[in-house]
């Protein structure tokens, strides 16, 4: 009868004895240490997973553990399946598995960050409740008046855009929440939408606008943000990635952890640039639809452009005016 | 280190291309399984390391089972995503989690450190940590506490003793303030420090054998103090740069131009990066070092038929501040995929340089009964990054 020898250990103590172990037809395992004889059926045993090169670890039901000296054929000699441990170790142990698990994670990876998490942002973000959005928003405002000065507009200027907004946005989309256009004062011409239907004007904006229409592809631009939500998905969007980064590479050191931030606030930017087409397509129809014009959007498009400090494209959240012009002009 | 005793190296026998498959599969497991294979890859990358760990021909083993960390990540996971969203929403409930965060911080380190070692074994027999929570709250909160009034009343004395009348007076008294008040905080950081490697080391078990470490204020403090000198010598050295830099522009009349502003600016924040590194790594190194040197290992009936055992680390800053670099540069390179090379690389790095003096053999030790069971702790402690960094 063939044996396995090994070392063990009696129940819980760290004393070690040189042993061996006897499978028999029926079933039953021995295991042979000096003179004693601990038995046991091959159901009750206990493997450790087969993993590399780790010893494995053979637990009887009484508490002794043995350890055999050699541990290829183990499974087959207890006749212990392990079906599923075997086939990882297969996948973790073969050349070719291991780069086509390359291949895959890489694909994945790609994926996900472009197309799942997205996705999965704006299914959840829809179950988010709007006051938690509105709240939100709110507390962003608040944020932003640290940095911002009150705007020098008439009360009555303000209002006019007000009214003129409320008036249009039935005919442009089925927003979730209701408009809030804000007036601000910073220091460059500047407009952006904010969570729970706040849109942030700046007076220097309104002064870069030579006309009324202007204006409206600017804040037809912003109702775009708000009517396809992309604030509220970005917001779920960073949520979901900081905390799988943070699940993924926590093993890894602050400095790995800030490169990996760093490809995937470049990676982000690309996706806001997206969002930022989508929202002048918006603004365009809108302004056929309302004006049957593009070109006020086009002209101000132009002003702007002047007016922005140039930065490279792939580390910008919005598109080259360059392009968003030709992207407008565009049939 | 005496001669005489024997004195064995902990080995590490783990192989890249063992850890590059089990790395890679895990990864890909736990993509398609939504992430719930993670606690199975946790579960078995743990068990390569411990079981690739050898002491005098024996390995560790890890004995976690993979529902145990699911259930823990689980509730970790949700705890964050409520830190996370209610941090983004609304900044008195943001202000209550923080809160909630350093109350738990305690609690976290004690069950994160119970579960772990109570989830390893060396021949059979099971590690433990005996410490109680409320010593836990009472060493890193009440320390802390204390530790904090302490410093806001001596500055405060410091402050409202005497308005200086002359520049120099006002200088002298900002010198005295600054170095006064430094050397207090690190002497109170000492304090806590200490107070919490003491406990954690000292309620640390091997069946029925204790650990136990005398670690000393004193020498806590000289290795911050070193540490923190580090970083003063690098700002000594960015003054002196940028000093000569505006001395040049005004004695040659010269406007400082971008490109010297620019040039200041790198050169501070290479200084400060390498100052701070080095300064780190001398911390860690030099604490660890320490404390293995006062470690030992013995049976609470002290007598002379149970062995015992005594600890030493002999690791250096510059091989690993080379280590650290190199492993960065790597992986940057490889855009991560040398995680696994880098991952073994340290671990042989403080295997190699840890050794356990004394019988090993001659250890007959006796696991104790355990109730450890949830893994919450130890998922929130790895996902938060909150870690004693002791071993």
């Amino acid at each position: 009868m063939t044996k396995i020898s090994g070392v063990a250990y009696p129940p819980a103590t760290s004393q070690k004895y040189a042993a061996s172990i006897v499978r028999t037809d029926d079933n039953r395992v021995y295991l042979y240490v000096e003179e004693q004889v601990i038995e046991c059926s091959v159901e009750e045993l206990a493997i450790s997973p087969d993993i590399a090169n780790v010893p494995l670890k053979v637990y009887f039901l009484c508490g002794w553990t043995f350890i055999p000296d050699d541990k290829s054929g183990i499974f087959a000699y207890l006749k212990r399946p392990g079906l599923a441990n075997r086939f990882i170790t297969k996948l973790e142990s073969n050349f070719v598995s291991i780069v086509m698990c390359l291949f895959i994670v890489g694909a994945c990876g790609l994926w996900g960050y472009r197309y799942a998490l997205p996705w999965v942002s704006v299914k959840i973000s829809n179950y988010v409740p709007d006051r938690a959005y509105v709240a939100a928003g709110e507390y962003m405002l608040e944020q932003l008046d640290i940095i911002l000065k009150p705007s020098k507009l008439s009360f009555s200027v303000q209002n006019r855009v007000r009214d003129r907004v409320s008036q249009l946005q039935p005919e442009l989309c089925d927003f979730r929440y209701p408009i809030k256009i804000h007036f601000r004062s910073g220091s460059s011409p500047n407009a952006f939408a904010l969570l729970g239907g706040h849109i942030v004007l700046l007076d220097e904006m309104v002064g870069v606008a030579k006309t009324q229409s202007q204006l409206d592809s600017i804040i037809f631009h912003e109702l775009g943000h708000v009517c396809y939500q992309h604030v509220e998905n970005r917001a779920v969007y960073s949520v979901i990635t900081s905390v799988l980064s943070s699940l993924v590479i926590n093993d890894s050191s602050d400095l790995i952890q800030g490169l990996v931030g760093s490809g995937g606030f470049i990676l982000t930017q690309g996706l806001s640039r997206e969002d930022e087409k989508a929202a002048d397509d918006f603004s365009k129809n809108a302004m056929i639809k309302i004006y049957g014009s593009i070109q006020p959007m086009v002209d101000i498009y132009k002003a702007l452009n002047h007016s922005r400090e140039t930065i490279p494209e792939w580390l910008s959240s919005h598109p080259s005016f360059d392009h968003r012009l030709e992207s407008i002009n565009k049939k | 280190m005496n001669k005489g005793l024997n004195s064995q190296t902990i080995q590490f026998e783990g192989k890249t291309s063992d850890y590059y498959g089990i790395w890679i599969v895990n990864i890909l497991l736990s993509i398609i399984t939504l992430g719930v294979y993670s606690a199975w890859a946790t579960v078995r990358t743990k068990q390569f390391f411990l079981g690739n760990l050898f002491l005098s021909g024996d390995s560790f083993n890890y004995h976690a089972k993979p529902m145990q960390i699911l259930k823990g990540r689980i509730i970790a996971i949700l705890c964050i995503v409520a830190f996370v969203v209610l941090s983004h929403i609304s900044p008195v409930a943001s202000f209550l989690m923080m809160v909630v965060f350093y109350l738990a911080i305690p609690w976290i380190l004690w069950s994160n450190t119970r579960f772990n070692s109570a989830m390893t074994s060396f021949r059979n027999t099971r590690f433990s940590f005996q410490g109680t929570l409320k010593e836990a709250y009472k060493v890193i909160l009440g320390k802390g506490l204390i530790a904090l009034i302490a410093f806001l009343v001596v500055m405060a004395v410091l402050f409202s003793s005497g308005q200086p009348e002359s520049v120099t007076g006002v200088v002298f008294a900002v010198i005295i303030c600054g170095f006064g008040g430094g050397a207090f905080a690190l002497f109170l950081l000492s304090w806590v420090v200490s107070g919490i490697y003491n406990y954690f080391i000292n309620n640390f078990k091997f069946g029925d054998y204790s650990f136990s470490a005398l670690v000393e204020l004193k020498k806590v403090f000289i290795i911050n103090v070193i540490s923190i000198a580090i970083i003063v010598c690098g700002i000594f050295v960015i003054g002196i740069f940028s000093a000569s830099k505006f001395h040049y522009m005004l004695n040659y009349n010269e406007l400082s131009s971008p490109s010297d502003i620019i040039s200041i600016i790198i050169f501070s924040y290479v200084t400060i990066l390498i100052c701070g590194v080095f300064s780190a790594v001398y911390a860690t190194v030099a604490m660890r070092n320490y404390i293995f040197s006062n470690l030992s290992l013995s049976h609470f009936k002290l007598d002379s038929s149970s062995a015992s055992l005594t600890f030493s680390s002999t690791l250096q800053t510059l091989p690993c501040i080379f280590i650290m670099v190199t492993n960065l540069i790597m992986f940057v390179f490889s855009c991560g995929l040398a995680f696994p090379y880098t991952h073994i690389r340290v671990v042989k790095y403080f295997a190699r340089n840890t050794s356990v003096i004394g019988d090993v053999d001659g250890i007959g030790a006796v696991s104790q009964e355990s109730s450890v069971k949830s893994a919450v702790g130890e998922e929130l402690a790895s996902s938060l990054d909150i870690d004693l960094g002791i071993l």
